[in-house]
């Protein structure tokens, strides 16, 4: 399975770049001088103690936070302060949230089918029938007509990637997608997500959930305090052979 | 560790008896239970409870007994018209009638898809309600006889305060085959002042004031007896004792009094030759005569010396002696020659003087030496009754000559005057019975016979009080009051060409207290007529809605009824019955109905029992055929659609857009046509093919103005210009568009901000500077609509619109529509316009419906997605657009129809909005409301988003508006409106005092409102933004797809807790002159017949306010439940 992913990432242009970047809230530098280049069809892991900036730094790549300095450039477009350019990095984007962030307002099919319909202008028909197949892809078809507030968390989760899913993205953006779930819960979002990660999305993956990374990274980044620590491939980071920054060992020690 | 667990498993305990379940203990559920848990839970919730049963027992019992024993119901139930519609055209009526008859229906139909299983409940309470209205009345009037009336006849002018009455000669009155009128001369009623003083039922004005005149006799004659007695026991207070002096003093000097002095001279001289007085009275009264005596100018010298040889005869008694025997002779010797004494009346004048002197002291003498003599018992006795006699009026039964004279009485035909009954009344046994031949007006006649004086009440029975209800300023309808407001006359006789007089109601006919029995003959048969009336037909089209409603869920559901004419058919018949029996119910109301009486009544209660019945067969039988959701959510989208289109509807209905004229009733079939539309739209979205109607029905719109401009006004250079006009903008609303998109790639946010701004400002000058093209007069309609297209082109410009989204076209069509109205002038386009836009959408939407019979919807299709989820954003936003449309059209409405309108066409065919008659009673109040709600909705949405505006421009207005406008109370806001408007431009004054008093109110409702919504927009959580926008929503988008109907639920209790304060506040507008319901009351008890009474009109008009308060409530708790809603409720 790894080895297939290997083989299926052959194109040799990075979808992401992020050149010396660097961010600021205030005086608190929290992004220092990143440096990263995701390929087409990588599934990468950022691991990290709280406060590390894992967050800011994928929330930088679909520009909800601003970057201050150095450059990113997403499936070739440079993020700038133009509105069109947010826009069409957006559309190219996912991204799932630690909180799901549905739209309680909205059935699980509104919710699906808001943006592809607004923003790329399908018709009703188009956006949802493609709503029901990722809907059934995340295995809850039977919950269309219900509101976010009637599902479990990890129903709202898996709706909440098949939102993102919906504009057809490029690139998806996970941000602690199993932090706010029960155990029994998480397992069924992970299983969405090898599933994602298996047909060839593009994925950049904060989480804390080692087997995971393991099981489905082909890259693994440690970020403390704003930098990027350490990089490697799963089975470096996680092999005891290896030596790590203190750091990282030190974060290891206590996660696993 | 292991061990341990093992051990533990050893001790294991299983319970292998089955308890089975038990019912919980009888005195912890039902009502006991609740009792218990709710009003006894402890002994200070015990306490809590007696004491405040105690004050609602004290409360409600004294509410009672002052409505059953003292109000005047007829202040609320003759000046119902007045409170409803002020002074409305009677013409007019029906549209009104038919507003609310619409709104009744869109509420069954609502009550049809919210409270549908509650149907128990509603039938329980229609059938009550019908049956009380239908029962009550004849059962009051079967076992309660109606009380007498009293008429005064006869030749004396009677004071009644300032003015005099004398008996009417001739009385009309009502009265209907079958019945019997009797008269007699109501003896006993006259026997004494207390029976006068309480004479009850109806009476005419003189017999009327005879009784008030007897009743303040009575009381005045109590209250100076009492005055006098408590200063001669020192009670008085000082103020009082002073004024008392004065009376005395006063009185006196009256010459009434001096015509008593030979008596009291007479009663003196009695008292002391007999064997009871005293000695020392003898000096007392003999010194008092021989000071009077000595002060008359000639001095009576016969009157001394007869004192001296009294007093020479008592010298060697003592005080304390009785007068003896020896004296008699010369006390009477003394007696003659007083009474002979020709001053006789000046003697007496100075001796009663002289005797009140003694018992207030002396007048010129300083407070602290003034006491009081006590004076001699009979003396005081004699003082006290002359006091009373005098300081009280002379008694009315010997004042008037009541019941000393033969009376005359006769009863007359109307027309011919023709004598029908006639006879002499003398003895209290003499009496005239008339069997009534045919319905319609009598004359009684009555009167002393010829050369007598006098006057007498004569006791009637079968003669009521007769209520004029004015229609117009030149017709009325005659009403008797009590016997259920039967309609018999529309003219009133006449005798020697003038029209006759009859009984009107007094209002203080209860004098004293009314006991139950008079309570209900007087008031329940007319309160309950009128009820029956105006809530009768509003009930049944509820029913009728309530039916419809279900049958439109059925209609879309699964199994349609487009699949089976047999339904089809059904459903029609059954949803059209309760109609006929509207029909029929109101066709057995009619006088001329051949059934009448005891089987109308049965068959008004059968009727009423079978839309009932019908209303649940119908639920019963669509529940089994439909049980899906989808009929709902295309009921309540339907619902969405109907009440959204429902102000303007109404707003065509009541203004009469269109006239009396055949164009009225265009707009009425086309405006339930459009409701049609509205349906069809919401139920064929998916192909957008509603939008398209929409669009064809506006261009269908300005088409035809086009063709009237022409074909009406010929071509002129003014109409021409505004063709052009309008072209040149559409035009550049097109160009703006593209170059909008062309230009797109290649700005930056900022220049993009900047541009907007500058073709804002641009486009604004070029507007003021152009409208006397457009259309001269009224430079401010066209700063509007300049303003509205600048906002359009925009919005055109700032999207980039490379693509015609059916959204922003429809608002463009929308303002050019409203810019195009604004050169409108004549009022009879209207009715064309409408009339072709309605027929042409509801042929459109026709050929839809048949098209969907065709293509039922796929049923996988339907279980994957209910229609109603679907469609609910869209359904919102079509319903804010109808507002929207709505409210677009009214200001051009009111523009369009003023002096224009009225000068172009007939006064007589239309009624102009700034006419004064349409904003009245609770008419206004809802039209304010109505109106402020809608206007101040988009405007507080709009304040709301701008305060939270990037633009610091926008931003800063925005908040300046809203918290000056807070900062300033309603009213200052209402006196601004219209008195100050008119300053600042003298032509603003020909706008209706309403209009700008709604104007007032929404612009200060607007700010509460943005200050709602803003509240509601924080409180939604940031992580909603960030996942609009990491789906690629842009900010427009988020904030109208995701935070508005977040934001706007969350703070539906708010918002219509302000709509409920808006309801209440029109109130204030009674103080800038305009007459809502306050202004109404204020009026009522200002008329004669109901002077000052407050009370019951204050009391009707909180019941009004509470009424529609809770409605809007009740509707604002439905709402917070449907949608996301529901499973919060359901979760709860
Ligand atoms: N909007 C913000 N303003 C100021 N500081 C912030 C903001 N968001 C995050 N931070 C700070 O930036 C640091 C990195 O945050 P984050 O990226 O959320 O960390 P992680 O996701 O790795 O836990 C933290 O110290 C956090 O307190
Ligand atoms: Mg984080």
């Amino acid at each position: 399975m790894q080895e297939l992913n290997q083989q299926v990432m052959a194109s040799d242009e990075p979808i992401i770049i992020c050149r010396e970047m660097n961010k600021w809230f205030g005086d608190f530098h929290v992004l220092r001088n990143i440096t990263l280049e995701v390929m087409p069809q990588e599934v990468l892991v950022i691991i990290g103690p709280s406060g590390s900036g894992k967050s800011t730094l994928i929330r930088c790549i679909n520009r909800l936070e601003e970057h201050q300095d150095g450059r990113i450039v997403v499936n070739g477009i440079e993020l700038s302060h133009d509105v069109q350019n947010i826009a069409e990095i957006r559309r190219e984007t996912g991204m799932v949230f630690q909180q799901f962030n549905l739209f309680p307002h909205l059935t699980v099919m509104d919710n699906i089918t808001l943006a592809p319909m607004k923003v790329r202008h399908w018709a009703r028909d188009k956006a949802e029938q493609r709503a029901m197949e990722l809907l059934e892809r995340v295995e809850i078809p039977e919950q269309a007509c219900k509101y976010p507030g009637q599902l479990s968390g990890g129903q709202q989760q898996r709706v909440a990637i098949a939102r993102a899913l919906a504009m057809e993205p490029r690139i998806m953006l996970f941000d602690e997608p199993t932090s706010a779930l029960d155990p029994e819960m998480i397992k069924e979002v992970l299983d969405v997500m090898k599933e994602l990660a298996l047909s060839g999305m593009t994925m950049l993956v904060v989480t804390h959930e080692m087997g995971f990374a393991r099981e489905v990274a082909d890259r693994v980044i440690f970020m403390d305090m704003g930098r990027i620590v350490e990089e490697g491939p799963p089975e470096n980071f996680f092999s005891p052979d290896i030596v790590h920054h203190p750091r990282t060992q030190e974060f290891l020690d206590q996660i696993l | 560790m292991s061990e341990q667990r093992n051990a533990d498993a050893n001790r294991t305990i299983i319970n292998r008896h089955d308890e089975g379940t038990l019912p919980p203990p009888k005195l912890e559920v039902g009502l006991v239970g609740w009792l218990r848990q709710n009003l006894f839970g402890s002994p200070a919730d015990a306490v809590v409870t007696i004491l405040s049963s105690l004050l609602i027992l004290v409360l409600v019992y004294g509410f009672f007994d002052w409505s059953v024993r003292t109000a005047n119901w007829f202040t609320v139930i003759n000046n119902q018209r007045l409170f409803m519609m002020e002074s409305f055209e009677p013409e007019f009526e029906w549209r009104l009638a038919l507003t609310v008859l619409l709104s009744a229906l869109l509420t069954g139909i609502s009550l049809a898809a919210w409270a549908r299983r509650s149907w128990l409940v509603l039938a329980g309470l229609s059938v009550t309600l019908l049956a009380a209205l239908a029962l009550l009345p004849p059962i009051i009037d079967a076992l309660i006889p109606q009380p007498l009336s009293y008429f005064t006849a006869g030749n004396v002018e009677i004071v009644d305060r300032a003015s005099t009455l004398t008996p009417q000669h001739d009385l009309a009155f009502i009265a209907q085959a079958g019945e019997t009128v009797s008269l007699r001369l109501a003896l006993d009623e006259v026997a004494d002042i207390e029976t006068l003083s309480n004479l009850a039922g109806f009476s005419d004005r003189v017999a009327n004031a005879l009784a008030n005149a007897a009743h303040n006799r009575l009381d005045r004659q109590v209250i100076t007896g009492e005055t006098f007695d408590r200063m001669l026991s020192g009670e008085l207070t000082e103020g009082l004792e002073e004024r008392t002096r004065l009376n005395i003093r006063t009185f006196t000097r009256t010459n009434d009094m001096l015509t008593s002095t030979a008596q009291y001279v007479e009663t003196i001289t009695g008292r002391l030759t007999a064997t009871d007085g005293t000695v020392a009275e003898l000096r007392l009264w003999l010194g008092r005569l021989e000071r009077a005596a000595l002060g008359l100018d000639p001095r009576e010298d016969a009157i001394l010396a007869a004192v001296e040889a009294v007093e020479d005869g008592a010298t060697t008694l003592s005080m304390t002696d009785r007068v003896p025997a020896v004296l008699h002779d010369a006390i009477a010797e003394l007696t003659a020659r007083t009474l002979a004494s020709e001053q006789l009346e000046d003697l007496g004048e100075m001796l009663i003087l002289q005797l009140s002197e003694d018992l207030i002291g002396q007048p010129d003498q300083s407070n602290d030496d003034e006491e009081l003599i006590t004076p001699l018992p009979r003396e005081a006795a004699f003082l006290r009754d002359m006091w009373v006699r005098l300081l009280t009026p002379q008694s009315v039964l010997d004042l008037y000559q009541l019941g000393q004279t033969p009376m005359a009485v006769a009863i007359r035909d109307a027309q011919t005057y023709a004598l029908l009954a006639e006879t002499v009344l003398s003895e209290a046994s003499d009496s005239v019975s008339f069997d009534v031949p045919a319905d319609g007006w009598y004359i009684l006649s009555k009167d002393a016979l010829a050369g007598e004086t006098g006057t007498a009440i004569l006791a009637a029975d079968g003669i009521h009080p007769i209520v004029e209800r004015t229609l117009s300023a030149t017709e009325s309808r005659f009403v008797r009051l009590t016997d259920n407001e039967l309609v018999i006359s529309d003219s009133r006789p006449q005798i020697d060409g003038k029209s006759a007089p009859f009984v009107v109601l007094i209002d203080n006919q209860f004098r004293g207290l009314r006991d139950l029995k008079t309570y209900l003959v007087h008031f329940i048969p007319p309160f309950f007529e009128q009820a029956e009336r105006l809530l009768l037909p509003f009930f049944m089209t509820l029913a009728w809605g309530f039916a419809l409603g279900r049958a439109l869920a059925h209609m879309s559901g699964e199994n349609s009824i487009f699949n089976s004419t047999s339904s089809r058919l059904s459903v029609l018949a059954w949803s059209t019955t309760p109609l006929l029996v509207l029909l029929a119910y109101f066709g057995l109301l009619d006088g001329a109905a051949p059934i009448q009486g005891a089987p109308a009544v049965v068959l008004k209660i059968a009727a009423a029992a079978g839309v009932v019945l019908l209303v649940r067969y119908i639920e019963d039988w669509l529940s089994r055929a439909n049980p899906g959701e989808d009929a709902e959510g295309s009921l309540s989208r339907f619902l969405m659609y109907g009440w959204g289109a429902f102000p303007f509807l109404m707003y065509l209905v009541v203004s009469g857009v269109s006239g009396l004229s055949g164009g009225a009733l265009g707009s009425i079939v086309g405006g339930l046509i459009w409701l049609l539309l509205m349906y069809f739209i919401g139920l064929n979205y998916r192909n957008a093919l509603g939008y398209a109607l929409l669009i064809g029905g506006f261009f269908a719109q300005i088409l035809q103005s086009f063709v009237v401009n022409l074909v009406w006004e010929g071509w002129n250079s003014e109409a021409v210009g505004a063709i052009l006009l309008w072209l040149v903008i559409a035009a550049i609303g097109v160009i703006a568009g593209q170059r909008g998109a062309a230009l797109r790639g290649s700005l930056t946010a900022g220049m993009k901000r900047y541009g907007y701004l500058i073709s804002c400002i641009v486009f604004l000058f070029i507007f003021v500077d152009t409208n006397t093209l457009a259309d001269g007069a009224d430079g401010s309609a066209t700063l509007l609509a300049g303003l509205a297209v600048v906002f359009w082109l925009a919005w055109m410009f700032f999207s980039g619109a490379t693509r015609w989204s059916s959204n922003r076209i429809i608002i463009g069509l929308l303002l050019l529509t409203f810019l195009w109205m604004q050169s409108w002038t004549m009022v009879d386009r209207w009715s064309t316009i409408y009339f072709v836009l309605w027929l042409t959408a509801g042929a459109l939407t026709f050929k839809r419906g048949e098209r969907a019979q065709s293509e039922p919807y796929k049923a996988e299709d339907m279980q994957r997605s209910p229609i109603y989820r679907r469609y609910s954003i869209q359904g919102m936003l079509a319903a804010a657009g109808v507002w929207l449309a709505a409210l677009l059209l009214l200001p051009s409405l009111i523009a369009g129809l003023n002096a224009q309108g009225i000068l172009q066409t007939s006064p007589q065919e239309l009624l102009p909005l700034s006419d004064k008659r349409i904003w009245g009673g609770l008419m206004l109040t809802m039209q304010l409301t109505i109106l402020g709600v809608g206007a101040s909705f988009p405007i507080g949405l709009a304040l709301a988003l701008g305060r939270r505006s990037n633009l610091p421009v926008v931003k800063y207005a925005c908040i300046l508006y809203i918290e000056v406008v807070r900062g300033v109370p309603l009213i200052t806001v209402l006196f601004l409106a219209v008195l100050m408007v008119p300053l600042v431009d003298p032509t603003l004054a020909s706008i209706e005092n309403a209009v700008r008093a709604w104007v007032g109110i929404t612009l200060f409702s607007a700010a509460y409102l943005a200050e709602n919504v803003r509240g509601g927009l924080q409180s939604i959580d940031r992580g909603q933004t960030e996942a609009a926008q990491a789906v690629g929503l842009s900010t427009w988008q988020t904030t109208l797809h995701i935070l508005l109907p977040q934001a706007l639920r969350a703070v539906i209790p708010a918002l219509v807790g302000q709509f409920i304060s808006l309801f209440k506040d029109t109130s204030l507008v009674f103080i800038v002159g305009l007459a809502e319901i306050v202004g109404i009351a204020n009026r009522v008890v200002a008329q004669a017949e109901f002077l000052g009474r407050r009370q019951e009109t204050f009391l009707y008009v909180a019941i009004l306010f509470f009424v529609f308060s809770y409605i809007m409530s009740y509707i604002s708790r439905k709402i917070e439940a449907t949608g996301s809603g529901a499973i919060r409720a359901q979760q709860l």
